[in-house]
């Protein structure tokens, strides 16, 4: 069985392997370079005591626009989960329907059942490697930007090992599952990527703010400061403004104030001097609510818990479907 | 040898959402015979062909391989079209084929193509169709059954191949005391090989037993045009004067003089039930 899962699937592996260095490569250079000026610029030393010293903000700014289009590129990686799916998960079953091989292979003396749970579980642990390996690289080569902008952000969140290792299990599974039941190697490659963005696109804004209950912070207006104010690596989730008596204000109240403040024209920012002054003025405060950045580890525990509890539900299913026919 | 049949099914069924591919199927098949298995497209074969190994599992009624519930592990098993890997190598499909059956008998198949003069290091995609089966038929002998089930294992392969394919088989028989159990349309081809038939027939069994004991025991009767119908006939044809007329009747009751009594052939036969509503 051992043997029969490396000469089916070798080739995934192969291809897994070329993008794995295609992408380390790269990010190797870029990162260790990143690394170095962030120790020789003084920004560590600005990120571990900003009040301590002057003039962090400039460096901080100058070294983050630096590299925040490399940063970009790593969303993609958010993306690779979908192509454990798509292209090692749904072929797993569809291909041995769509060929008729199934036949062949369900007729030997090792019992189905332990044919697919062989290949299961060994194309599974290549999957987490893979996840886990990409997952380490990323996340090192963000180790910068994440000490200066937090870690729960959605880019330095989705790439991070166990969040990733997760998504590409159950993007395998989800494949292997569509397999099982459309048994057409392409309509369960298109439905596996459409379960898989289905599921994870809407995590974000709907989902993971809610993993734990926000932290509440209430500051006051400062008017002129809001420009020159570093970068935190709080997660923030919810912006809103309290009056004296507590009262949150609702979207609606915020909007008339702004549109009172501009006289009328529609205005793009809500915090600005001039905003802010009008807060001093009518006792308004700045309501936020956010997930601190040492929530991290409990945040990628719940997301990656989730996506394998899913991903083990849909094997089992994929598993009864095969036994069941 | 024992007297437990190589088969036995027991009212086996197989349903397929509202559509039943095979009802009501109660057989009993010998061991040590070449066994034909025959009927018309979607009569059923396949589905009692993939019920007897276990790829299926039957919605109702068993079926037992050697007093056992039926499994794959002691029964080899051509699929119809003989699938293969098309990206192995035919060492490759050995090697699958071993890894995959505990007594895996790897140098009788590699001597067994090598008489074939089928290359090892060939794609098994890049091999003729006579080949591919004779390649699956190999991997079939090799894992040492007790049953052999073949579903159409000749049907895409042209005349000569087909024979060759049929002499593996024959001769592989020869050297055990393997079971066969082959589906087919050729009659002309089953014929040559079986000696036990099982005839189905729109999800049912309509005849089964040694063919030579079937052929005794029909005739076929041509005589002046009739419109009667008698016990034991299963088709009649009729011509502007004469009629003939399939009819099961023992070996030793003698027919109406106004007969003429021919003896049947097997293709008469099979085409008469199949032809039966």
């Amino acid at each position: 069985m051992y043997w029969l899962t490396w000469r089916q699937h070798r080739m995934e592996l192969l291809v897994a392997a070329g993008l794995l260095l295609l992408t380390a490569v790269p990010l190797i250079i870029t990162g260790l370079t990143m690394h170095e000026q962030y120790r020789a610029d003084g920004i560590a030393a600005c990120v571990a005591d900003p009040a301590g010293r002057g003039g962090c903000g400039p460096i901080i700014d100058q070294f983050v626009q630096r590299y925040d289009q490399w940063a970009a590129r790593l969303m993609w990686g958010a993306f690779l989960p979908a192509l454990a799916g798509t292209f090692v998960g749904a072929p797993l079953l569809a291909r041995e329907y769509e060929q008729g091989t199934w036949r062949l292979a369900f007729a030997q003396s090792v019992s189905r059942t332990r044919w697919l749970l062989t290949k299961l579980a060994l194309i599974g642990t290549a999957v987490a490697v893979v996840g886990v390996t990409f997952g380490a690289l990323f996340s090192w080569w963000r180790g910068p930007l994440d000490e200066i902008g937090g870690r729960l952000g959605a880019t330095s969140f989705l790439i991070a090992a166990p969040v990733l290792a997760a998504a590409g299990l159950f993007a395998f599974a989800t494949g292997v599952l569509a397999g099982a039941v459309l048994r057409r190697t392409i309509v369960a490659m298109a439905a596996a990527l459409g379960a898989f963005l289905a599921v994870r696109l809407p995590l974000e804004e709907y989902v993971r703010p809610y993993y734990q209950t926000p932290l509440v912070r209430i500051t006051d207006p400062q008017p002129g400061v809001a420009a020159a104010r570093l970068p935190d690596t709080d997660w923030v989730v919810q912006n809103s403004w309290v009056d004296q008596a507590g009262h949150r204000l609702t979207d609606g109240e915020e909007a008339a104030i702004i549109r009172q403040v501009y006289g009328g024209a529609d205005a793009l920012y809500s915090s600005d001097a001039r905003v802010e002054s009008f807060m001093i003025d009518h006792g308004l405060r700045h309501y936020t609510e956010y997930h601190p950045d040492s929530s991290f580890w409990t945040f990628q525990a719940i997301e990656a818990g989730g996506f394998l509890a899913l991903a083990v539900v849909f094997l089992a299913a994929a598993v009864w479907l095969v036994r069941r026919s | 040898m024992t007297g437990e049949p190589a088969l036995r099914a027991t009212g086996l069924g197989r349903r397929y959402r509202r559509n039943w591919a095979l009802r009501d199927c109660t057989l009993e098949l010998p061991q040590g015979r070449i066994i034909g298995l025959v009927g018309a497209n979607g009569a059923g074969k396949t589905t009692l062909l993939h019920l007897t190994i276990g790829l299926l599992k039957p919605t109702e009624g068993t079926v037992t391989v050697f007093g056992r519930p039926a499994s794959v592990a002691q029964v080899g098993f051509v699929a119809q079209d003989h699938p293969l890997y098309s990206g192995f190598t035919v060492a490759d499909m050995i090697r699958f084929g071993r890894s995959l059956n505990p007594r895996f008998d790897q140098a009788g198949a590699e001597r067994r193509l090598s008489e074939l003069d089928i290359p090892l290091s060939r794609k098994a995609g890049a091999l003729s169709g006579g080949q591919q089966a004779q390649v699956a038929l190999t991997l079939a002998l090799a894992k040492q059954p007790r049953l052999l089930v073949l579903d159409e294992p000749v049907a895409s392969l042209d005349p000569l191949a087909r024979r060759e394919v049929m002499r593996t088989l024959v001769d592989a028989v020869a050297e055990s005391d393997l079971t066969v159990l082959l589906s087919s349309h050729v009659v002309a081809e089953l014929e040559r090989v079986c000696d036990h038939l099982v005839l189905l027939h729109q999800g049912r069994v309509r005849l089964t037993g040694d063919i030579d004991d079937l052929l005794a025991g029909h005739r076929l009767l041509t005589g002046p045009r009739t419109g009667e119908t008698a016990p034991g006939v299963i088709a009649a044809t009729h011509g502007e004067r004469n009629s003939n007329l399939l009819v099961r009747q023992p070996p030793d009751v003698p027919a109406h003089p106004r007969w003429e009594s021919h003896p049947v052939s097997l293709e008469d036969l099979v085409l008469a039930y199949l032809d039966e509503r």
